[in-house]
């Protein structure tokens, strides 16, 4: 938050830790700003940690924004962060929660102790700003400080010394405030786990994939927007390739930007709307404490059920998120289920719709099978995976309201990060269905893999263009069968086997960057194996 | 005893924490080896929350068994 005030550009804030996995960079008074991933250490323990460090090289100032709430955490990497002999300035940020909490740090006397500029601060009102600016102008004309002696051990006793210095509250006896002991017991906690999961569904599939697309997709797109730009494209366009390729039935402008904008877009900012208010919240965190135990035959521990909330918003950055957990073996448990068994936000909203019309007992028997599907892979991934899982070790930040502008911007950037991602993939997928159809290539391949769709899946040979869709990106397969003719049962192979399917190309691009072209490849081929499996036999059940 | 005996509600010392990432992890978090630490909710095989100075901290069950805690008495006046 400071850095979106210092800079005017959005990055990215949650109420957990490790929300920031990358930097951002943006500039100020003529000045490049580089925001760090949050960190607690500079112990070259983990990628941000070690990232941090060679940022810190370079740096000319280092603005160390530290929590006035919780400071005598913070005073440690604050001490480290001295030894370097940079110009520093601290920044002790939400200062109006201490003024709440009626707590007092005295940062006079923390300013004369730690040797450097100490601003109070609160980003989220904007307090403290120009006195940043006022004191990092004087500190770009600082030379190099002396560094700091105090190194290794001592960092974690003379940060306590000071907090006890400069503090005046005594420590009294901590308890969970009831809602936290509500989330965290198991009863209560579960019961409320599905009542946000079923508070989530009926706001996107009932709500917004019923009222909210009927307008977007119904009206703005097949009544407002297409039938006029139809009607004039065909006037000035030659018939053929060109206007099959825009216009046609699989057109880039027909098909790839009327669903990105009109039918997924709507759904995606409503996701990532809900998934915002529970990162800020702070609820995450406290339902991984639930969850713990019961990740924990999977390979993996309860902070691995913030991944997996945020996949599904979006699988690639899910996957990117996965860096919070301590080993790769964890990690790549994770990328696996997440690559297999977690519908993003697009497509959640998509099987939602489809679901809803088919009836409550098809949508129960969908999160059941995926289910099946997600504990078995876990377990057997967990069973033959060599090494070891580290066990949960997880802050819990306080519960907080929601501020509306975070969760706006937040869902704002995430969609428009969504567009930019998938609207170019959208038109490649459309374009290559025009093209195949075109010169004939998708009959071909309709008639070579009718032994898949045909006599394993049971499926009409045209869910062939579906599938294709849903290679480059699952989401839009998934849009894809929305125009199909299908039975009820035949309807449920094609989402469940569509669900399953594999990865979209961005996620299978990020996963080899974070884990190597043979994880990539293994993670997709296993996930188609296990969408074809899955859907030949429910084909043969239905 | 090690943490997952802990009573909530009552305060104790670390003494040792086994595994050295979650050592590291617990110092910058100021709940490491030596400091005191208040035993805020604890299920029968994990987690436990620990609380100190306003900051919460879940320990999984697996975790909590390699660390070593003792009861810290309050001091008579």
């Amino acid at each position: 938050m400071v850095f979106t005030n210092l800079t005017k550009r959005y990055a990215e804030v949650s109420n957990y830790p490790g929300t920031t996995v990358d930097i951002s960079r943006g500039f100020w008074q003529g000045n490049l700003v580089i925001d760090t991933p949050g960190i607690y250490a500079l112990n070259r323990s983990n990628d941000e940690e070690r990232l941090t460090e060679t940022l810190l090289e370079d740096a000319e100032v280092i603005i160390n924004v530290v929590d006035a709430t919780g400071l005598r955490r913070d005073l440690y990497l604050t001490l480290q962060l001295l030894g370097r002999g940079v110009p520093m300035v601290v920044l002790v940020n939400m200062m109006d929660e201490v003024r709440r909490q009626h707590l007092y740090l005295d940062l006079a006397k923390l300013e004369s102790l730690l040797g450097v500029p100490v601003v109070a601060a609160a980003a989220a009102t904007g307090e403290g700003m120009a006195d940043l600016a006022k004191v990092v102008g004087t500190l770009c004309a600082t030379k190099k400080n002396s560094p700091s002696r105090v190194q290794g051990s001592e960092l974690r006793s003379r940060a306590n010394e000071i907090y006890g210095e400069i503090s005046a509250s005594q420590e009294g006896i901590q308890q969970l405030s009831p809602l936290d002991k509500w989330l965290t017991r198991p009863l209560s906690g579960i019961f409320t786990a599905f009542l946000v999961l079923a508070l989530i569904w009926w706001l996107v599939a009932g709500v917004v994939a019923g009222e909210v697309v009927d307008f977007t997709e119904g009206i703005v797109f097949n009544r407002w927007l297409l039938p006029p730009l139809v009607g004039l494209l065909q006037r000035v366009l030659p018939l053929g390739l060109l206007q099959n390729l825009l216009i046609g039935e699989f057109g880039a402008l027909t098909m790839a930007v009327a669903y990105g904008i009109g039918l997924l877009l709507p759904l995606v900012f409503s996701f990532y709307l809900l998934l915002s208010l529970l990162e800020d919240s702070g609820y995450l965190p406290r339902l991984a404490v639930l969850m713990d135990n019961t990740f924990r035959p999977l390979g993996l521990n309860g902070k691995s059920v913030i991944p997996l909330i945020l996949g599904f918003g979006c699988v690639t950055m899910a996957v990117i998120s996965t860096r919070m957990l301590s080993t790769r073996r964890e990690r790549i448990i994770l990328a696996f289920l997440l690559g297999l068994a977690v519908p993003c936000s697009a497509q959640t909203g998509v099987i939602a719709m489809m679901l809803t019309t088919m009836g409550y007992g098809w949508l129960a028997l969908y999160g059941l099978i995926l289910l099946t599907v997600f504990l078995l892979a876990g377990v057997i991934l967990n069973k033959t995976m060599p090494g070891r899982s580290n066990g949960l070790f997880l802050e819990l930040p306080r519960l907080r309201l929601p501020r509306a502008r975070n969760i706006l911007r937040k869902s704002w950037a995430k969609s428009m990060a969504f567009l930019k991602d998938a609207l170019p993939l959208f038109a490649l997928g459309a374009c290559l269905i025009t093209l195949m159809e075109y010169w004939g290539g998708l009959a071909a391949l309709e008639t070579l893999l009718a032994p898949i769709t045909h006599t394993w899946l049971k499926l009409p040979s045209e869910v062939v263009s579906a599938f294709i869709m849903g290679l480059i990106r699952r989401d839009f397969g998934a849009a894809g069968l929305l125009t199909l003719n299908l039975a009820t049962g035949q309807r449920f192979v094609a989402l469940m086997t569509m669900t399953l399917f594999v990865p979209c190309i961005a996620s299978v691009l990020v996963v080899i960057k974070e884990h190597g072209l043979l994880i990539g490849i293994a993670i997709s081929l296993s996930s188609l194996a296990v969408a074809l499996l899955t859907g030949g036999l429910l084909a043969a059940i239905i | 005893m090690n943490l997952l005996a802990a009573f909530p509600g009552k305060r104790y010392i670390v003494l040792k924490i086994k595994d050295s990432k979650v050592r590291q992890q617990a110092n910058c978090l100021g709940m490491g080896e030596g400091e005191d630490v208040f035993c805020v909710a604890r299920r029968e095989r994990g987690p436990v929350i620990l609380g100190r100075g306003g900051q919460l901290v879940a320990v999984g069950g697996e975790v909590a068994r390699g660390i070593q805690i003792a009861p810290l008495r309050a001091k008579r006046k």
